[in-house]
């Protein structure tokens, strides 16, 4: 489903190089759901970044879906993005003005959807995550918890077959993130979807089927 | 559409205070503009009694010089050269004659009641064929009245109920220049801005001194007071009057030969448009030079609030770069993104220009003798008003214009911009960053 192969990625500015990624080869199969470890700034998100083609890679090939991503143009990367991918962040990166439903519905405003089916398919989604009974709240009016449902709601919404969750736990306390956890492993074991999650908690990450580990920019296990 | 709404909604409760500054200053700059296009459109738009400019033909000047080079003589027509040229004409549906008194407006009394000064226009019997006055009481003057000299006149509104507090005045005797009028009907007042038809008094030049204040060359009585207005009876009957009348100025001037002359008529007549350029009798009207001014000015216009906007939108982009990351992120293309955002603030730069708008028809309307103060001539229209109607504002031409000059200005405005901000890097953007 996801292969990294050759991946570097190097910052250069005026005065400073930081390699943020070093040769780094990956391999994730359809239907997994892989953590990947690692002190701060170790690259964890620069190659989530990569992996959901919201970043190029100096060097190396990223395979998704059988799709090789490199030269592609801004449109069919949007595209690609929209179609395949769900992103889920630790700040939940909720739009603050508009409602639940309304940021739910922002992907599918990239694709040929009637307004009415949008808001049938948000609907169906925020029901799956347990929050219906808040589609016109705004952001500010839930909880971290909430949001970060909501954030999930957004990203499954366009059925994408993968999801990049970018510690969705980091900003939660223990009980809302296993909350989060849950709906996360309901995604990967009932729905089949592929999950690459960043994250610090070694007791998430154990739940998950596989961890990589990063430490300066070089997958060490 | 609603997405756009949404979010200029969200921007207004938000940042209020710069979404309304946003708003003004654009208000404002619109607000100018229009003005400035007004103060033209006047000049060309069809209004009541010049409610057929645009079949207009009009002859305001004209130059006789001699064929030895040796003198010229420039101004309006005399009576003779106005009828040798333009009287035979058969294609327009009517053409009039008509004299504006040079400097002076005429005295006017009634019941020896101490005379008022009013504007005079001097007209012979087809001017109200040409123009289309609204009566409230009589009717103008017709060829057999003017043929016979007699001494009636049409009086507007304003001076009927200024010399008689009453507009049912028909049939009553006034004093013009202490020679007895009568009068034979009375108009609603005319605005100074239609400058043809503009009088407060018109009267048979037959019944004057008129014609014989006329002034010329080699005796030849060809400058005077006289304009031509020729109607047409459509648009497109216009290049075949202005052909008629070439064949009629070629007559004209075979004639004229034998008295060592010719005429030179710089093009005239002209059509409304170019009459509204304002040339003098011995010069050709240029367009080009006109829109070059017009374009400079709306240009500066349209620049200085543009710039100052932009970097409005800029700092409010700025402040949404995260949002324009995660929509990047969920599969907004950039072109797309530079879309949203150009949209979103055309629709705000629209609901300003509204605004602007009708600041500037409130503004025009109750202040239209400021705003159009130097259109007209004071030296011929020195007791009317500016007055503008409704149906002037509201032209679709002034819409057009309005809409035209929102479009340039939210264009100028947001497009760097929507450009920078749709083109920033989607994980700086998450991250709150716009590079």
């Amino acid at each position: 489903m996801i292969s990294l192969s050759g991946i570097d990625k190097i910052y250069r500015t005026k005065e400073v190089e930081t390699q943020a990624l070093e040769n780094v080869n990956m391999e994730v199969e359809k239907g997994e759901f892989l953590s990947v470890m690692g002190p701060s700034g170790c690259g964890k998100s620069t190659l989530l970044n990569i992996i959901g083609l919201l970043d190029t890679p100096t060097h190396g090939k990223v395979i998704l879906n059988g799709t090789v991503t490199e030269g592609m143009n801004d449109r069919t990367l949007a595209a690609f993005r929209n179609r395949e991918i769900g992103f889920i962040f630790q700040s939940f990166h909720l739009i603050q003005s508009l409602n639940v439903i309304d940021n739910v519905e922002v992907p599918l405003l990239y694709r040929n959807i009637s307004a009415k089916d949008r808001r049938q398919m948000a609907k169906t989604v925020l029901e799956k995550v347990g929050l219906s009974h808040r589609q016109h709240h705004m952001p500010s009016e839930l909880s971290g918890g909430q949001c970060q449902r909501v954030a999930i709601a957004r990203a499954i919404v366009g059925n994408p077959e993968i999801i990049l969750a970018d510690e969705p736990t980091g900003n939660l306390d223990s009980k809302m993130g296993a909350e989060i956890m849950d709906i996360l492993h309901h995604l990967n074991k009932d729905e089949g979807r592929t999950i690459v999650m960043v994250t610090h908690n070694e007791e998430q990450a154990k739940q998950t089927s596989r961890i990589v580990r990063f430490f300066d920019g070089r997958q060490i296990q | 559409m609603n997405q756009y709404i949404k979010r200029i909604w969200a921007s207004l409760r938000q940042d209020s205070v710069v979404t309304i500054i946003n708003i003004l200053g654009t208000a404002l700059a619109i607000f100018l503009i229009m003005i400035m296009v007004l103060m033209q459109e006047v000049k060309v738009l069809p209004f009541s009694p010049e409610s057929n400019r645009d079949r207009f033909l009009i002859a305001d000047a004209f130059a006789v010089e001699k064929l030895d080079k040796n003198g010229m003589s420039a101004g309006g027509l005399s009576e003779f050269v106005a009828k040798q040229l333009y009287s035979s004409l058969k294609t327009p549906e009517a053409v009039t004659l008509f004299a504006v008194n040079f400097g002076t407006s005429c005295l006017l009394s009634a019941d020896n009641s101490n005379p008022i000064s009013v504007d005079q226009k001097q007209t012979d019997a087809s001017f109200w064929r040409v123009f289309d006055f609204d009566f409230i009481s009589g009717k103008p003057y017709d060829q057999a009245a003017f043929n016979a000299k007699q001494k009636v006149l049409v009086l507007s509104e304003g001076v009927a109920r200024h010399l008689f507090h009453s507009v049912n005045v028909v049939g009553r005797t006034v004093e013009m220049n202490y020679t007895p009028y009568t009068i034979c009907g009375v108009v609603h007042d005319v605005s100074s801005l239609a400058s043809l038809a503009y009088s407060q008094i018109w009267v048979p030049y037959s019944t004057t001194n008129i014609i014989k204040n006329m002034g010329g060359i080699n005796d030849m009585p060809c400058n005077g007071p006289f304009h031509v207005v020729a109607l047409a009876r459509s648009k497109s009957d216009l290049p075949k009057i202005i052909q008629e009348y070439k064949k009629s100025a070629a007559a004209f001037n075979s004639q004229l030969k034998s008295h060592g002359m010719k005429i030179t008529d710089n093009g005239r007549p002209y059509g409304i448009f170019d009459c509204s350029l304002g040339a003098f009798s011995n010069q050709k009207p240029d367009p080009k030079i006109f829109y070059i001014r017009e374009g400079l000015i709306f240009l500066i216009l349209l620049l200085v609030p543009a710039i100052n906007l932009s970097s409005m939108t800029q700092s409010r982009l700025r402040r949404y770069i995260t949002e324009i990351g995660i929509r990047r992120a969920f599969g907004c293309r950039r072109s797309r993104m530079l879309t949203d955002i150009v949209t979103e603030n055309f629709i705000l730069t629209l609901a300003a220009g509204c605004i602007g708008l009708l600041f500037c028809y409130l503004f025009t309307y109750f202040n239209s003798d400021l705003v159009f103060a130097n259109i007209t001539d004071y030296f011929f229209n020195s007791n009317g008003h500016h007055s503008v109607n409704f149906s002037l504002l509201f032209s679709p031409t002034v819409f057009l214009f309005a809409l035209l000059f929102c479009f340039l200005l939210n264009l100028l405005s947001s497009i760097i911009p929507a450009w920078q901000a749709s083109r920033t890097n989607i994980v700086n953007a998450l991250n709150g960053r716009t590079r």
